[in-house]
């Protein structure tokens, strides 16, 4: 008898979702999560006020120079008290080609990088399932919108989120607790440019913010938003949706989930009599003690990355070249979202209005090429980004007197948008087993991938359309950052693509349930799955696609079919 | 929106400046004798760099720069967080802009009155600003982590500007005199 119905690999985004919906289904579940337990009494920082944090929140220079060299490049997320939800550069390496960067920006606890995402959440819609058929990038996703609509429903209903309707079909209406609006220069800048492009849109974007937390979110411990955006640090109200605030406690309240932190997977055992996984292969990170947990069913959701590294690990006679793939196109496909335009301005008057409260959301024009307007290059952009007014500083003429009265009108509006950008599957960007091992004699990832001519014509674009917009909206000073500079794949933190979901097992790993093709007891939910990647913030998507794949795993087990 | 934090430390600048101002400069070698505890500068330094904090941010109808424990903070942020490389092109820089300032304010800056290191250093810092660019990066970067350590401390965020710790509502379009100063954060 199996120790398990389920074993989930991660506590994330997806593997919160994995560990809630099968065992609120009856099943006995394990968690199993690499990093250390999250203690949110002494990790979360949220309650600090500016003066009382360490070095005023800055990480001493020569630590980030040691130990976080590439994690903290984004810098937005990586404060004196926020790293402790950073890997340490220096205690995890992976690999690269010469010449060819990869920020592989991650953090090993309880709960993920769901402690530290933006906390965006959009729907696909129908066009961005079809994409690939469209044009013949990738393979044809084996599911559309419709089929995970009702789970969208669901899991936002759950998660709680912060949303306006406002009827843009490229980014589906969600089932939505009270939104933010847009403040006085976005709404000026959203009139202005509605009326000069009217193909574009602009709109507050959806968030996993509690607005007006429902009963069962408020029985989990949840609070209603206080509007601070500490959220990198923490959130003690569990106002934003992680798996630490909301999934993870609602599957331990089943009473049959366990969860098991500090444990890295070594292997799936792979059982070829049964044609089914038969159990998960477990390093003790603390005492290197190696055991093996059996389970009748197997979700993998330990991130893109991470995930392919699994299963190209997980080799049998069976599976030479890594469990599940046959295909050949685990690890391949990486893909994340293109960054590294920067459009900004100066909006004219206003200066009598303002804000406040720290709005943990964005404004957003939808992507509108190839949408409502034919370009000549594929897929397509959006752009992300808010109106402010500028606080203090010290980085302006002025001294004494003078220097403090200026400091106390904050300065006239400006409007900052980022673009993002949908990169196309590509099976040359991939990663696979490097030959070096780390401390558990692991092979590290070596992470190869490149932007392509699409993806650089789709940023150009988004470049010259920021541009034209922000002038012709009437905006001042307005800049670009320089042309035809990208940041390395990865900044965005969107990895994806490497066990895609497809209709042919020989192009595919996973079915359109998430299931791999040859194995039927073993998924795969997180952004592994993905087929192409839209220029939606993902996690949504992948919470969907794991309840989604959760509810068929569990009814395949009740019903003897694995 | 977020608070960026890489106000301008601009490591490089202070290097830049600093390897450049060498080469253009005869600078005379400082005596390096740091306290035995954990402080930074040396009492001549730390006096420099509290005339410049207040002539920077005096006190008015709330406490300066010196009031909210800026230079305190400033040379303790010396050892726990500049790297050694960045506390030598610090010390150097402000070394530098005393050079510059002391004859400008009858001869010891730190010591002169209020008016006069207001009268000195304000064609300082036109210039650093103005349109000539000289772009002195390296007074630049000090006034800013002068501010900054001024404008995260509770006298700073609080008193001064306008903290509010949980705003607990958005409200995205109000008239500003609702508000009447800066957030601090």
């Amino acid at each position: 008898m199996a120790d398990f119905d389920a074993i989930v690999i991660g506590s994330g985004m997806s593997g919160g979702w994995a560990a809630k919906e099968l065992s609120e289904r009856g099943l006995k579940v394990l968690v199993l999560e690499r990093g250390r337990e999250i203690l949110p009494e002494t990790d979360y920082t949220d309650n600090l006020a500016p003066w009382e944090k360490y070095n005023r929140g800055r990480i001493a220079e020569e630590e980030v120079a040691r130990d976080y060299p590439i994690q903290s490049l984004p810098g937005y997320a990586m404060t004196e008290v926020s790293k402790q939800f950073w890997v340490k550069d220096s205690e995890h390496p992976y690999e690269t080609p010469e010449g060819r960067p990869y920020n592989w920006l991650r953090g090993y606890h309880l709960g993920g990088r769901s402690i530290t995402w933006a906390r965006l959440s959009l729907r696909w819609s129908e066009a961005d399932f079809e994409s690939n058929k469209r044009d013949g990038h990738g393979v044809d996703w084996p599911i559309r919108y419709a089929d995970l609509a009702p789970w969208y429903d669901h899991v936002e209903r759950f998660a709680g989120i912060a949303g306006i309707k406002q009827n843009v079909p490229q980014i589906p209406d969600g089932q939505f607790q009270p939104g933010f609006a847009l403040n006085a220069g976005e709404q000026w800048l959203k009139q202005r440019i509605e009326q000069a492009f009217p193909t574009r849109r602009l709109i507050s974007m959806p968030c996993a913010h509690l607005t007006s937390p429902t009963p069962e979110q408020e029985a989990l411990g949840r609070a209603q938003c206080q509007v601070r955006t500490h959220c990198h640090q923490g959130c003690s109200l569990n106002a934003y949706f992680s798996s630490i605030a909301a999934t993870l406690p609602a599957a331990r309240a089943t009473g049959r989930c366990t969860i098991i932190t500090d444990a890295i997977v070594a292997g799936i055992d792979y059982d070829p009599a049964a044609k089914r996984v038969s159990g998960v292969r477990v390093i003790d990170t603390k005492t290197r003690a190696g055991r093996t947990y059996t389970g009748r069913m197997v979700f993998v959701c330990a991130s893109a990355i991470p995930s392919a590294m699994i299963l190209l690990s997980s080799r049998s006679d069976s599976f030479p070249d890594g469990l599940a793939n046959r295909s050949g196109q685990v690890g391949r496909n990486l893909m994340d979202h293109i960054m590294g335009v920067r459009i900004a301005g100066t909006v004219p008057g206003l200066q009598d209005r303002y804000y406040k409260g720290r709005r943990p959301t964005s404004a957003y024009v939808p992507r509108y090429a190839n949408v409502t307007e034919p370009r000549p290059f594929l897929r397509g952009f959006s752009l992300q980004g808010s109106a402010y007014r500028p606080g203090w500083t010290g980085d302006r003429p002025g001294i004494g007197v003078a220097l403090k009265a200026a400091n106390r009108v904050p300065g006239p509006w400006q409007v900052a948008l980022y673009a993002i950008g949908e990169q196309l599957p590509n099976p040359d960007n991939r990663v696979t087993l490097s030959r070096t091992l780390d401390r558990w004699n692991m092979p590290l990832p070596y992470i190869d991938a490149t932007f392509g001519d699409n993806d650089r014509a789709v940023m150009r674009a988004a470049r010259e359309d920021g541009l034209a917009m922000l002038q012709q909206a009437g905006l001042t000073d307005v800049t670009a950052s320089p042309p035809d500079r990208l940041q390395p794949p990865g900044t965005v933190i969107h990895e994806m693509g490497t066990a895609r979901m497809g209709r042919d097992p020989t192009t595919s790993v996973l079915n359109g349930w998430a299931q791999a093709h040859d194995i039927a007891n073993l998924f795969v939910t997180d952004g592994s799955a993905m087929a192409s990647a839209a220029v939606q913030n993902p996690s949504l998507t992948y919470m969907a696609i794991t309840a989604r794949a959760a509810a068929h795993a569990a009814e395949l087990l009740k019903t003897g079919q694995i | 929106m977020d608070r960026r934090m890489a106000v301008a430390t601009d490591r490089r600048s202070l290097l830049a400046g600093f390897a450049a101002l060498m080469a253009a400069m005869n600078v005379p070698a400082l005596a390096q004798t740091v306290a035995p505890d954990t402080r930074f500068f040396t009492p001549s330094e730390h006096r420099f760099l509290s005339a410049l904090s207040d002539t920077l941010i005096p006190a008015t109808d709330t406490p300066g720069a010196v009031g909210a424990g800026v230079p305190d903070t400033f040379d303790a942020m010396m050892v726990t967080w500049a790297s050694p490389v960045h506390r030598a092109a610090l010390r150097t820089a402000l070394a530098i802009l005393a050079g510059r300032l002391n004859p400008l304010a009858g001869g010891n800056f730190s010591q002169a009155p209020a008016a006069s290191r207001a009268a000195a250093l304000s064609p300082i810092d036109q210039a650093a600003f103005g349109a000539k660019a000289t772009e002195d990066s390296d007074y630049r970067a000090i006034k800013s982590l002068i501010a900054e350590l001024y404008y995260t401390s509770e006298i700073g965020a609080s008193q001064e500007l306008i903290y509010d710790p949980m705003p607990g509502e958005w409200l995205g379009d109000i008239p500003f005199t609702d508000i009447g100063k800066t957030w601090a954060t």
